[in-house]
């Protein structure tokens, strides 16, 4: 049973379902045009969004608990590893594969927590059945969705378009002899022209992200 | 040593470090951007803030009916204004009552509006104006005035009310001004009109800290007592400690907040390094008060409109953190650079 008012739950579980479908097609162009970057998140976003929308409409889950929480789990340890290889590389900062690392480990909480009818919210989530009493620490689950809330407007104010998803990372220490990275030489890649031109505008890569850092941090709400 | 921007997502995996790469020819790194302009930044943290309060506002309760839905909530805030006020909050609590799908989604709407607004430079003027309109609305009819003509409009419990720091945000925040102000909260009011705001400000506070019920130690335990429901139990733990505190010594502690106020309106006048002081000590005050006393508005116990008075006093605070001039960011925007692409992992 969706909760009141129906609508709304509707509306988010069909952005979540557009940011899936989106990465599908950047997926698609980074395998047509061997583009190096960016996979790593669309296919994060892909998992997320088929998965929360299930949440938000219970009758459009599907897959077991055990598979969404094996593939978030696969998908934290990845953007974790590749956050600490950027570090390594470059120094301390902020990567921005720290958020997609937050938002995979947000996903498995809320698959470890799953709410319950008269625990917080209203919500009525396919997962759950398998839930054992427990609930996400609310302090943890406000945190995280201020975290996202903040990235859904600093990235949609960022100069730096499709940083998002393809990193032009804020770098504290700049310049200091301590830590440091090479900046490729390469020359930069030539533009993508005609329809996989305009899947990939960086605007709309941000703009996906953008949209499940609400969802996200909606359903965190919803679970406190 | 500033935060900037460095693009270092073209080096490949494995590469040797070389902090300074391209400037080995006198000229400068390349993808090395000034970091964002303060006051910018204050927009955006605000915009986060107007985010969460327009994400809050679409949870289950507040599209109920009943004493236990957001109608109730309103007109609860009814109780103890004068006739006319209270006749008011009751009219727009009835609408909601009658249709709390549509209000609520307006509601929601139009702070979604003012978070998205406050992005874009071409639209941060009309949202702030809109959010000032729109808390002076939530003041008067979503908190009763703050409670001011109650005689509770204590700051321990976000008096006169959370919502006024968010207009008073705006006012601060207006884009424009100068980047050589010594601190952000005076670019484009000025220096003397922003002292003269934040005296009045913490005047107020510091008065409302010692009226009315501000210093009963009853009205005092009473205002967290009945807070712990529904919250996790650690918080709801350290509501207990505050609620025996109040009661044993709820004067004092009224008066000492009173002090505090009284020395953050005097530290603008202050030098500098004393300034800072002073503003960690409120700033320490208030995230003590908005997680002890507050419960952070509310929010883990599932029943918050907004993360009420805490959080705001201390960005305000912030605006007012000293700045050595010179050293603020120029205000202009910093050219747009392609996207880059990133190495593939090794």
């Amino acid at each position: 049973m969706t909760p009141t008012p129906a609508y709304l739950y509707y509306l988010f579980a069909v952005a979540m379902l557009a940011v899936a479908a989106y990465s599908v097609a950047l997926l698609v162009v980074s395998v047509a045009y061997r583009r190096p970057s960016g996979w790593d998140v669309d296919i994060a976003h892909l998992a997320m969004g088929l998965s929360m929308a299930g949440m938000f409409i219970t009758g459009w889950a599907f897959g077991r608990n055990a598979m969404w929480q094996l593939i978030f789990l696969v998908l934290l340890v990845w953007f974790v590893v590749r956050s600490i290889q950027a570090m390594q590389l470059f120094g301390l900062h902020l990567s921005h594969y720290l958020i997609h690392a937050a938002m995979s480990f947000a996903m498995l909480l809320m698959y470890w927590f799953p709410d319950e009818p008269g625990q917080g919210s209203s919500m009525s989530m396919s997962m759950g059945m398998a839930s054992g009493g427990a609930r996400i620490e609310p302090g943890l689950s406000f945190l995280l969705a201020f975290l996202f809330f903040a990235s859904a407007i600093f990235t949609l104010a960022s100069p730096d378009k499709g940083a998002s998803h393809h990193g032009t990372h804020h770098r504290a220490l700049a310049l200091s002899g301590a830590a440091g990275g090479t900046v490729d030489t390469r020359p930069e890649p030539a533009p993508l022209t005609g329809a996989a031109g305009v899947i990939a505008t960086p605007w709309l890569e941000d703009a996906a992200h953008v949209v499940m850092c609400v969802g996200m941090g909606f359903m965190l709400i919803l679970m406190i | 040593m500033s935060v900037t921007d460095v693009d270092d997502s073209r080096a490949p995996a494995g590469a040797e470090a070389d902090p300074v790469a391209g400037a080995a020819d006198g000229a400068p790194p390349r993808d090395v951007r000034p970091p964002r302009d303060l006051q910018r930044t204050f927009q955006l943290v605000l915009a986060t803030v107007w985010l969460l309060d327009a994400v809050l506002q679409l949870q289950p309760f507040m599209f109920t009916r009943g004493s236990n839905g957001f109608s109730g909530m309103l007109n609860g805030f009814a109780t103890g204004n004068p006739g006319w006020i209270d006749h008011s909050i009751s009219w727009n609590a009835s609408n909601v009552y009658h249709h709390p799908i549509l209000t609520n989604s307006l509601f929601a709407l139009i702070q979604f509006l003012i978070a998205f607004g406050i992005i874009s430079k071409r639209t941060v003027k009309p949202a702030l104006a809109v959010s000032i309109v729109w808390a002076l609305g939530v003041w008067w009819f979503g908190e009763g005035l703050g409670t001011v003509f109650q005689g509770g409009a204590t700051p321990f419990g976000g008096g006169p009310g959370g919502v006024l720091f968010y207009a008073l945000l705006a006012v601060l925040l207006w884009p424009g001004g100068v980047s050589d102000r010594p601190f952000v909260a005076a670019r484009t009011v000025g220096v003397r009109a922003a002292k003269a705001i934040w005296v009045v400000v913490w005047g107020l506070l510091a008065v409302l800290a010692l009226v009315g019920s501000g210093r009963s130690p009853q009205a005092l335990h009473d205002l967290v007592a009945g807070l712990d429901s529904g919250q996790p139990g650690w918080l709801a733990h350290v509501d207990k400690l505050s609620a025996a505190a109040f009661l044993h010594h709820g004067t004092t502690l009224a008066i000492l907040l009173a002090v505090v106020c009284i020395a953050t309106a005097a530290s603008v006048f202050l030098p500098p390094p004393a300034t800072q002081v002073i503003l960690v000590v409120t700033m320490a005050v208030f995230a003590l008060i908005w997680v002890a006393v507050q419960n952070l508005g509310g929010i883990l116990a599932g029943g918050a409109t907004d993360p009420n008075s805490g959080l705001l006093v201390i960005i305000l605070a912030l605006t007012y953190w000293p700045q050595s001039v010179g050293s603020t960011p120029i205000s202009a925007p910093t050219a747009p650079t392609p996207a880059t692409e990133e190495a593939p992992a090794p």
